[in-house]
Order: structure tokens, then sequence, then C-alpha cells
């Protein structure tokens, strides 16, 4: 695949993508499409913002679980090793 | 007279002692011959009993000792077998605390990491805290992963009043951002360009 190719596709991709970020915000809050349009980058920026911070915290209370159910599976491990009765 | 009777009774006496201590002695002569043909009676048996056992005892005392080499045999089968049983046993052990050690570990660790998978994709995903990151909003409130337009509004706002569509924009913008954007048009395209209010949430 060439050069021009991927820029055609991707070019594609982005514009159909793009399209339906416009149209589906336009059914929903009814903006114009050159507002919508003009108001993208600053969109985008957020959303980097955003995405940067929840993430961040997913990773925080991602690390917190898989140190939850770790600590449980040791719990388990050790109940189920012990003999009956003990 | 006298002396006579007495003389007669005396030898009467004698004679009556002398005739009781042969009966006496008669039965006790047949007595001692009833016991001592009794006591010969036993013996015979006696001799022929241990006859007996002195014929069949032997052979099967010889059986005996056969018999108990087999089970001392079969004993010794059985202590082998026994032995080989504990090492199967061991092997058993040591090969199930190996597995468990091979295979509990990784499991511990897969557990682990799906979980902090599962709960960091979950707190990613969550949509309330899309709200209360951006500001809230419109679209916040309908989708955490959406666009929240608060913040963004006002730049909106502006060129939708600026390119002449204020009825479209005005019924979702709100009251701030949208006066703020009414009272300033001339601003409001490079505002939404660079996004300044949106990043200042």
């Amino acid at each position: 695949m060439g050069l021009s190719t991927r820029l055609v596709v991707g070019g594609a991709v982005v514009g159909v993508a793009l399209t339906y970020h416009v149209r589906r915000r336009r059914a929903r809050t009814g903006e114009s499409y050159l507002a919508i349009i003009r108001g993208l980058p600053g969109d985008v920026l957020r959303w980097t913002d955003e995405a940067r911070d929840r993430a961040a915290l997913a990773l925080d209370e991602g690390v917190t679980a898989a140190r939850r159910r770790d600590a449980e599976f040791g719990r388990q491990l050790l109940v189920a090793g012990e003999p009956p009765g003990a | 007279m006298d002396f006579s009777f007495a003389m007669l009774t005396a030898s009467t006496a004698s004679t009556v002692l002398s005739y009781a201590a042969a009966f006496f002695f008669v039965v006790v002569a047949v007595a001692a011959a009833y016991a001592l043909v009794k006591a010969g009676k036993a013996l015979e048996r006696v001799d022929k009993v241990l006859a007996d056992v002195d014929e069949e005892g032997v052979p099967l005392m010889r059986k005996a000792g056969t018999t108990l080499d087999g089970v001392n045999a079969n004993l010794g089968n059985v202590d082998q077998i026994t032995k080989d049983v504990a090492d199967i046993t061991d092997k058993i052990d040591t090969m199930a605390n190996a597995v468990e050690g091979a295979v509990s570990t990784p499991a511990r660790k897969a557990a682990a990491f799906s979980a902090g998978v599962q709960g960091a994709v979950s707190s990613f995903m969550r949509r309330d805290k899309g709200a209360g990151t951006t500001g809230g909003g419109d679209a916040a409130a309908s989708s955490g992963w959406a666009y929240a337009p608060a913040g963004g509004a006002a730049p909106e706002d502006a060129t939708a009043d600026s390119a002449g569509v204020s009825d479209d924009a005005g019924a979702t913008k709100e009251p701030v951002s949208g006066s703020g954007a009414g009272e300033a048009p001339g601003t409001s395209g490079d505002a939404a360009t660079d996004g300044g209010p949106s990043r200042e949430d």
C-alpha cells in the first residue's frame, strides 16, 4: 500500500468519522455545522485532557483492584491448602 | 463266773475287732485294686493318644511350617506393595506440589491482571466520571466519554451568532456563555479556534 493510498484511506476514515461526529452533534445539540467544525480543536484538546486524567485515575484504580484480587486469591489458596477442621 | 464272763467278753471284743480289721483291709484291697485297674486303663489310653499324636502331629507340624513359610512370603510381598504405594504417594504429593506451584502463581497473576484491567476499563468508561471532569452539560449527561459542550459553548455560540444561525444554537447554549459570546462576536472566532475557554476547565 503506497503512501497516496494510505493518505486517501486515512482521509476517508477521518472524513467519515468527522461527518458522523458532526451530524450526531448537530442532532443532539442543534448547533450549526460551522460552529461544530470550528470548535473541533478545542474539543480535541478537551478530550485529550479528559482522557489523560481519566487514564491516570483508571490506572490507579486498576492497580488497586489487581492488588486486592491478588490478596484475595492468596487468601483463598491459603484456606484451600489447610487441612479440614483446621 | 465273773472272771469267765470277763474273759469271754474280752475275747469276743478282740475277735470282733479282728474281723472288722480284716473286713476293712479286704475293702481297702478291693478299692485299691479297682483304682489301679482304672489307672491302668487311663494310662493305656494316654499311651494310645500319645502314639496317635506322635504319629499324626509331625506331619501336621510340617504342614503348619509350610503354611507359615507361605504366609511369610505373602507378608513380604504385602510389605513390598506397601512400600511401593508409599513411594507412589510421595511422588504424587511431590507432583501435586509442583503442579500447584506451577499453576497457582500464573493463575494468581492472571487473575490479578484481569481484575486490574477490568477495574481500569470500568473506571475509564464510567459515565459519571466524564460529567465530573468536564464540568457537565447536555452531552456529558448523555455520554461520559462524549464531548461536554459546557466549556466550549462560548466560542460555538459566538460562531453561531456570527454566522447568523443563532436560532439553532440558542436551543442548547447556556446563558453565561451565550451572553459572553454575544457581547464580543468579533473575538469569538479566535477563541473557538484555539480552544482557550475550553482549556480553562
